[in-house]
């Protein structure tokens, strides 16, 4: 039982597509080449809400398709090598942090916590609409009706 | 009871006050923004090092005088964030004081004053 | 709470009353925290009547909040001061709704209060203002906030 189960996610998750994570090098030489904002997702296999959001949000098919198209997703391990560079150079509120980031390598903030698809949503639109630029995430979400 | 008092404005929380804008004429309308230093325990969190409940600590009250009378109050609980931002108005018709006073659950007292002067 | 811990407290209490006479003791009863629901916490404020929603009360409140323990609000009456006798702030699903209540006068100028509050989760704000009339009106705004991480 527990078998097709498991079949039938992977099916389920291919046939919706998925984020297509990229290393920390990779991740910032793609950026860098096409001109896109990074999302560095820093994660750990213990934590229970990054579990929760990459069963849920990260399911989300707009989830999928926003991320893939305005960003280049990085994903690290809090404990990894790369997790350390990443908490060293851009901060680290705990699991999950998400850092958003120039392709010059300069941060533009970093959010804490999982979020909902429809939340997530929104906040990855501050970003890549490049609202960012003008006003701060609150200042934008308290206009935000 | 004197000494007790003098240790407590030797060690005042830092209070900030701002005025908006900086020039103002008798009778305008002028934003004043307080800001006070304080950790706002809500009694509910546990101290990570020993396992024990912090006890609740906040400020409860805030007033301010306006060449010494009561003008606004607040009443504060636990859930306002830490190191309290207060934000109001102020008719500012008169050259006065403006002294704001943060007490907290604990008896604790701070003050501000800044001078309320139009052009 | 169990008993142990309450004893404890008021053994606290206790002892700081005595030290300083010049605080009241209410003052020590009321800095435990009570858990309470929100139609008890307005019900308190309001003394039992229902505020009307209110296109003159504008709640400014991000609709996503990226730190729930820093959320800023801002209330804006519209009404001559003489009208407005205090703004109430509440947050319907905190342990306790209440969050804080500004009393104004006509020396405010314009009925106007902004502070920051810490939201436990996502919920609703509400901003109460209470009328010279004795009549309440309100407005309220979700506020969404992240549904956790790890420490």
């Amino acid at each position: 039982m527990r078998k097709v189960v498991f079949l039938l996610l992977i099916v389920v998750s291919s046939s919706f597509g998925e984020i297509k994570w990229y290393g920390l090098n990779d991740g910032f030489q793609k950026a860098i080449k096409e001109k896109k904002l990074i999302m560095i997702y820093i994660y750990s296999p213990k934590c229970h809400y990054c579990k929760r959001m990459e069963a849920t949000t990260f399911k989300d098919k707009q989830v999928q398709e926003v991320i893939n198209r305005y960003f280049v997703p990085i994903k690290v391990r809090k404990c990894s090598e790369n997790g350390m560079f990443v908490k060293e150079e851009y901060g680290y509120m705990g699991t999950p942090t998400f850092h958003f980031i120039k392709p010059d390598g300069n941060k533009i903030k970093g959010i804490f916590g999982a979020w909902p698809k429809e939340d997530f949503l929104k906040i990855l639109k501050y970003f890549y609409t490049g609202a960012y630029k003008t006003k701060s995430m609150t200042d934008y979400f308290m206009e935000e009706q | 009871m004197w000494i007790i008092k003098k240790e407590e404005i030797k060690m005042g929380r830092t209070a900030l006050i701002k005025l908006r804008p900086r020039r103002y004429k008798k009778g305008d309308l002028v934003r004043v923004d307080s800001v006070i230093m304080h950790p706002m325990h809500t009694g509910l969190v546990k101290d990570k090092k020993t396992g024990k409940i912090i006890p609740a600590h906040y400020i409860n009250k805030v007033e301010v005088y306006y060449g010494g009378e009561l003008v606004t109050s607040i009443d504060v609980n636990a859930s306002v964030s830490a190191n309290p931002f207060f934000s109001f108005y102020i008719k500012a018709d008169k050259k006065a004081p403006l002294k704001i006073v943060w007490k907290d659950n604990k008896g604790e007292v701070t003050e501000k004053t800044v001078k309320i002067k139009p052009h | 709470m169990n008993r142990r811990n309450f004893l404890k407290m008021t053994a606290v209490a206790g002892a700081v009353v005595a030290v300083s006479p010049a605080v009241p003791l209410g003052l020590e009863a009321k800095a435990q925290p009570k858990k309470r629901s929100f139609e008890e916490a307005l019900k308190e404020i309001t003394k039992g009547k229902k505020p009307v929603e209110s296109q003159k009360v504008k709640l400014i409140a991000p609709s996503i909040a990226e730190n729930g323990a820093v959320v800023p609000v801002k209330v804006e009456v519209v009404e001559p001061i003489e009208n407005v006798k205090a703004i109430h702030i509440m947050a319907d699903k905190n342990f306790d709704p209440w969050t804080c209540s500004v009393h104004l006068t006509p020396q405010n100028g314009k009925p106007y209060f902004s502070t920051r509050i810490r939201l436990a989760k996502t919920m609703n704000v509400y901003a109460i203002a209470e009328l010279k009339d004795g009549s309440f009106i309100m407005a309220k705004k979700p506020v969404k906030v992240t549904i956790g991480g790890c420490g």
